[in-house]
């Protein structure tokens, strides 16, 4: 009986995830190009060797891990400093934390053009002015670092949520705690080894799981500033197929590169389950 | 021998005198509590000793040296929290280990202190537990158990026991004590419990409004309480307030005259100083409470005796008192000695 009323939410669910990826399956078995509709008929593993022999998917891939590890690092270690500096009062506090947040609210699009045109346009932009101001020869972001300017792009959108998170958090720890400590003759870095990491341990864990799941698929950012170039210098995983699917119009091509995503995704599922899902569970 | 002392010490929060100018000695090995009601500035005080409060003005001096502006790490103190305050993700011995440590002890020092403390509080079954596992007598033992680990100059104790149920709170009493005795340790000790007060304490210090009211032995404030305030504050019922014309052969300043429920006696009728009618009548088993309310003024009094009575309420009775145990008071509320 139980499972006869929760039937209708879990056929939904399976509904929603498996016909997806069936018809992913499938495509990726089958010539299915756009440009050419003649060419139909089952394609074995045809679609796969294309993707894997395209020169752009290794690079794809690395640009993902990288992208994705940069980003949650800088977040989480930039969220922790800040959520720390804040966490002690000082007048207007309110509005910093409020500052502060703000990026986290702002389009994903809006962040990139934002980004591209009025931080790092090497013409007018703020930080090709700064240079300037210095004497130096402004860097072309886009053009010479498209993949660290992603990353920074990125995690300013990110780096308010990780901030929140463990703010949040930190409100939590027990002052007398941190008093015995003091009283233990524990200075700031053994306060913050032996106090606030232990207590921050499950909200970082929390703010890792969220953030590699958003950023495995990272693709406005991509799309509204390097389109993936300079070569395939900033491409990810989630832009390759896109580039497959809608500009070489190849849908089976498309459809294996999005299985080798949900096995990418997978990995990455397994590797933060094994060493963060315990935080969890405590 | 003053071990410690507090010279003229004063706290403010903002415009709010918190504590006003507070002199006290403590020898070494004394046990010293303060009590007082909520808000008297007691646990602040203890906070200031142990440097977690700034002190704003005057000298607090310790084995000789000054360290009223020293950090608390610096000040050779140890400190039992209310909440305890154990670290919640390290076993018992990491957390009364966890000073030694950060000090760099020897770790063969180290475990031979934790295994001496664990024996004291029997605690050593439970030495590779977490505190969420423990129950709140243990936690308690181990918060002690982090302190003792220190061999600090002076133990101090925030209201350690209002944690616990009732009963496991007598037995931890008994048990600092003789904790106590074995180490021999000067302790400072607040609470707002007067039974923990009177039983563990060398020397009292009793607190109100940021002033001490009176130092002494639990006896000197029972049977000598310097003013009003020390006079009801100190035992259970309180002690009776009257006006002086009840009484002769007192002095000419008194203004009221306190009795312990314990120093007044029903008698027959007309046989008594005082006559009144009887309000309500506890009996507790070992002893009975008669509430009397006074012919004419309308005060109220306690009548505590130790026999069954025969009287019951509405009853008039007459009640006489023990001259030899009056607290006399003067318009400003001092004893009249």
């Amino acid at each position: 009986m139980p499972r006869l009323l929760l039937s209708p939410a879990v056929i939904t669910l399976l509904i929603w995830m498996v016909v997806p990826l069936a018809l992913t399956i499938y495509f990726s078995s089958i010539f299915y190009n756009l440009m050419q509709p003649d060419s139909t008929g089952f394609a074995g593993w045809m679609n796969y060797e294309f993707m894997i022999t395209n020169p752009a998917f290794s690079d794809a891939i690395i640009n993902t891990l990288v992208l994705l590890a940069s980003t949650v690092a800088i977040t989480v270690i930039g969220g922790l400093a800040i959520a720390l500096l804040i966490n002690e009062t000082f007048p207007g506090r309110g509005i910093v934390r409020l500052l502060l947040i703000s990026p986290f609210f702002v389009m994903p699009t809006v962040n990139a053009l934002l980004w591209k045109h009025m931080m790092m346009n090497p013409i007018y932009g703020v930080l090709a002015q700064v240079w300037t101001f210095f004497g130096l020869t402004p860097i072309n972001w886009l053009q010479d670092l498209p993949l660290f300017s992603v990353i920074i792009m990125i995690s300013w959108q990110w780096l308010p949520f990780a901030c929140l998170i463990l703010m949040t958090s930190l409100q939590s720890m027990d002052r007398e705690q941190l008093e015995a400590a003091e009283m233990d003759g524990a200075n700031y870095w053994q306060k913050f080894r032996y106090m606030y990491l232990p207590h921050l341990a499950r909200p970082i864990s929390v703010v890792i799981m969220i953030e590699v799941i958003f950023l495995l698929s990272v693709f406005a950012e991509i799309f509204t500033t390097t389109n993936g170039g300079p070569g395939t210098q900033s491409t990810n995983l989630a832009y390759l197929i896109f580039n497959e699917a809608l500009q070489a119009f190849d849908i089976g091509v498309a459809s294996a590169g999005a299985v080798f995503a949900i096995i990418l995704a997978n990995i990455v599922a397994i590797f933060l389950i094994r060493i963060i899902g315990k935080n969890l569970e405590k | 021998m003053s071990y410690l002392e507090l010279k003229n010490v004063d706290k403010y929060y903002g415009d709010v005198h918190a504590i006003k100018g507070v002199n006290l000695t403590i020898n070494k090995g004394e046990f010293i509590v303060f009590v007082g009601p909520s808000g008297c500035g007691k646990s602040t005080l203890l906070r200031m000793i142990a440097g977690l409060e700034e002190i704003n003005d005057g000298d607090l001096v310790l084995d000789g040296n000054e360290i009223t502006h020293q950090a608390p790490s610096k000040r050779d103190l140890a400190m039992v929290f209310q909440s305890y305050a154990l670290y919640p993700h390290m076993t018992v011995e990491e957390n009364m280990s966890f000073a030694l440590r950060i000090k760099g002890e020897e770790q063969s020092i180290i475990d031979q202190k934790v295994a001496k403390a664990a024996e004291t509080l029997n605690l050593t079954p439970y030495l590779k537990r977490t505190p969420k596992e423990l129950s709140g007598g243990q936690r308690q033992r181990v918060a002690i158990g982090r302190a003792i680990v220190r061999s600090p100059k002076v133990f101090l104790f925030d209201e350690p026991l209002s944690n616990l149920d009732a009963a496991l709170r007598g037995q931890t009493r008994v048990e600092i004590a003789e904790l106590h005795r074995d180490l021999n340790a000067t302790s400072i000790y607040v609470t707002h419990d007067q039974v923990e007060a009177m039983t563990l304490a060398d020397r009292v210090v009793v607190l109100q409004g940021g002033v001490i009211e009176q130092v002494g032995t639990p006896m000197e404030l029972y049977e000598a309480p310097a003013n009003k305030f020390v006079a009801q504050f100190i035992g259970q019922p309180q002690m009776n307030l009257l006006s002086a014309s009840y009484f002769s052969g007192i002095s000419a300043d008194a203004v009221d005259v306190g009795v312990r429920p314990e120093h007044f006696s029903i008698v027959d009728a007309g046989q008594g100083a005082i006559s009144g009618q009887v309000e309500l009548i506890e009996a507790l088993g070992n002893e009975t409470l008669i509430h009397v309310c006074l012919e004419g003024s309308g005060e109220k009094l306690i009548v505590r005796q130790y026999e069954q009575p025969s009287i019951k309420v509405r009853d008039s009775v007459s009640i006489n008192y023990d001259a030899s145990h009056l607290h006399q008071f003067d318009a400003k509320g001092e004893a009249i000695r």
